[in-house]
């Protein structure tokens, strides 16, 4: 048991309803203008998520997690003690997540256990494809009707998002990422994704995913600095119904993309392998 | 003996291209490899075959060997990660004989996570232990 669990439980409890609390009250709550201007556009009219003409920036990310825990030991080991609440107001709780058993199960065991594959440089898709640190770069390229969505930490990877009506390929091969297709609804980007293999998990924390997993992601630019960003998760290998989870994505002006290299000088070499200091077993041979 | 090479040279063959794209997914999917026998030194090679489905279990002991056989049933308690298969085959006689295997799951953050236990093959009882590829 870990000492968090042995001393502090009452105290966590206490913390963890007062943050579901603080969450419920926030909900909805206006997403900032710190930039008053009108939310940029294609000249096709469609919403531009691509920095205006003669500046950059990136998208950064909103709150990390794509479930409110409701109890301590719903949270990473490591994050324990660290309660915050969430202010898009797109999370479900714990309880609301339809789990199959056994997905329920490993989700709660990856919170003692296991550091993400993110963190061992794995790529990634979907939602763990939005947080990463130092920003998300969103290229639409109307020309080729595509766009990309680079992350700058994590593995260098990045996702193409084929605009063109096409369908996804009958022989797909599984990887990381899968195959997204978009298409515009009025001022809304939805993404449907297959074709994962099943090596990802949904968010940093632990959501299983199989290879039944279907994601539909709704991007919807709500002022010049932010966009909400929700998703829905219908993999009814691990979950008994869809389910969605989402946050909001913030822009972040005189900032640019660079050359992250998760696998080349890591930083966080001790995520990597052996025992940590956290007490966190992280012997588990998912390493790049 | 040509037949055996053949299917032995396709069963690796598959295992090579499993391994490339060995799954996580759901604990109990993959193909697991390893032996089942009632000694030390009386032991048989088996590879077992499993898929998840929604919320269904499939799958093979030794497919395409003589001792193929089909699971029937399954049951995966994660409470604690214990797991209970049945399956329905032939023994080496082409008689039909039923497998019942009960495991617990260890290292189950791993790709190569294993799976250990009891088998019993008809009147046979032994102990096992499969390793996920």
């Amino acid at each position: 048991m870990h000492k968090y669990r042995s001393e502090k439980t009452t105290t966590g409890t206490g913390l963890f309803i007062l943050a579901i609390m603080m969450s419920q009250s926030v909900l909805a709550q206006p997403t900032g203008l710190s930039d008053p201007r009108p939310i940029p556009r294609l000249e096709n009219g469609q919403p531009s998520f691509t920095p205006p003409a003669g500046e950059i920036g990136v998208w950064n990310r909103g709150d990390y997690r794509s479930i409110m825990p409701e109890t301590p030991e719903q949270v990473a080991l490591r994050n324990r003690g660290r309660v915050r609440d969430d202010p898009s107001g797109l999370k479900p709780r714990f309880s609301d997540v339809p789990f199959q058993p056994w997905a329920q199960e490993l989700y709660m065991w990856r919170q003692e256990h296991e550091i993400e594959p993110y963190g061992r440089c794995k790529p990634t898709g979907g939602y763990r494809n939005m947080v990463v640190p130092y920003g998300t770069d969103i290229v639409q390229v109307p020309d080729e009707q595509r766009m990309y969505i680079f992350q700058t930490g994590g593995s260098h990877s990045f996702r193409t998002i084929y605009l063109d009506g096409r369908a996804h390929p009958e022989d797909l091969e599984p990887s990381y990422g899968g195959h997204s297709v978009g298409h515009w609804e009025g001022d809304t980007l939805i993404i449907d994704t297959v074709g994962f293999n099943e090596r990802g998990w949904i968010d940093a924390y632990g959501a299983p995913t199989t290879k039944m997993l279907h994601l539909t992601e709704r991007l919807s630019r709500l002022d010049f600095g932010t966009f909400s960003y929700e998703m829905i998760i219908d993999d009814p290998g691990a979950y008994t119904d869809t389910w969605s989870t989402g946050m909001l994505m913030r822009w972040t002006p005189e900032r640019e993309t660079f050359q992250f290299l998760c696998q080349d000088g890591n930083l966080a070499q001790e995520l990597m392998v052996g025992e940590g200091s956290s007490g966190i077993d992280r012997t588990s041979s998912i390493i790049p | 003996m040509r037949i055996f090479t053949l299917s032995l040279s396709a069963l690796l063959m598959a295992f090579a291209t499993t391994s490339v794209m060995a799954q996580q997914g759901h604990p109990l999917a993959g193909i697991w490899i390893g032996d089942w026998g009632p000694a030390t030194d009386t032991r048989n090679f088996v590879v077992v075959e499993m898929n998840w489905h929604d919320t269904t279990l499939s799958g093979n002991i030794n497919p395409g060997f003589p001792d193929a056989a089909t699971i029937t049933g399954s049951e995966l308690n994660s409470s604690n990660w214990t797991v209970h298969l049945e399956a329905q085959g032939n023994d080496e006689s082409g008689n039909s004989v039923s497998t019942m295997i009960d495991g617990r799951l260890e290292n189950l953050g791993s790709p190569n996570r294993v799976l250990s236990g009891t088998w019993q093959k008809g009147a046979v009882k032994g102990d096992f232990t499969l390793t996920r590829e």
